[in-house]
């Protein structure tokens, strides 16, 4: 896989995290902040899926990941410039709030760098045989 | 938990970090020095989930969210080894490139256990 292994392992831990925060807010909570810990849930299953797609092979798991990467994209474009706008639009933090602000903005920088990662190893593409010349 | 394991955890974790950076640079893959700075690493982990799993139990201070504090054990302790695995399989560079994430991975979880653990 090359460095979509690497891609895979920063997603894992973004599902693992995003999935533990989750249970976590709306197990002690969910009543102080319902549409921010509803907005948590959806964006940790959307990174479940994102990772097991992204890992998965075949044409299938392909489109699943384009699906998953994209919506992750638009969500923490709109939920990021929506809580910029907004600030006390929600009760507590998520996860794509200004854009990812408290994650070190890697939730802004992980979608685009699963978009590229799909696009540069699309039917067709350029993605050289493992250990071929992927050095960068 | 003694600050003082948490700030030794987190300094083998970004020496861990460091050294797969190096590595992942110079296109090498896991050697004998890194893998042994990561099994150090791990058992430090095991150590912290046992060591820091009683200290909760007998500590008589309140605050302190629990569950949050050992699900970051467990995780950390069971992250590394996952990794290692998962970087085990990959045959080129990108190998150690988990390594990196993985450490940096545990170098954050175990601040976070300092955090929860100060309430």
């Amino acid at each position: 896989m090359g460095p979509g292994r690497v891609l895979v392992a920063v997603y894992g831990v973004f599902a693992l995290s995003a999935t533990a925060r989750s249970v976590v807010q709306i197990a002690d909570s969910f009543g102080t902040a319902p549409a921010a810990y509803t907005l948590s849930a959806v964006a940790a299953a959307v990174y479940l899926v994102a990772t097991v797609a992204l890992a998965g092979r075949g044409a299938t798991a392909r489109l699943v990941a384009w699906g998953a990467v994209s919506t992750e994209l638009v969500g923490v474009v709109a939920v990021g410039t929506w809580t910029v706008l907004d600030p006390n639009l929600l009760a507590d933090e998520t996860v794509w709030s200004a854009y990812g602000a408290g994650y070190g903005y890697v939730p802004l920088v992980l979608p685009v760098l699963g978009l590229g990662w799909l696009w540069r190893t699309r039917r067709g593409g350029t993605e050289p045989a493992a250990g071929a010349s992927d050095r960068t | 938990m003694l600050p003082v394991v948490g700030y030794a955890l987190t300094g083998l974790a970004f020496v861990g970090a460091a050294w797969s950076l190096a590595l992942l640079v110079l296109d090498r893959r896991l050697d004998d020095p890194l893998f042994w700075l990561l099994a150090a690493l791990e058992a430090g982990l095991l150590a912290q989930l046992i060591g820091g799993s009683v200290a909760l139990a007998v500590s008589e201070r309140v605050g302190i969210d629990g569950v949050t504090f050992v699900g970051y054990q467990i995780t950390a302790a069971a992250a590394l080894p996952v990794a290692v695995a998962w970087a085990a399989s990959e045959r080129t560079r990108w190998g150690v490139g988990v390594l990196l994430v993985a450490c940096l991975t545990v170098a954050a979880m175990v601040q976070r256990m300092l955090q929860v653990w100060q309430g």
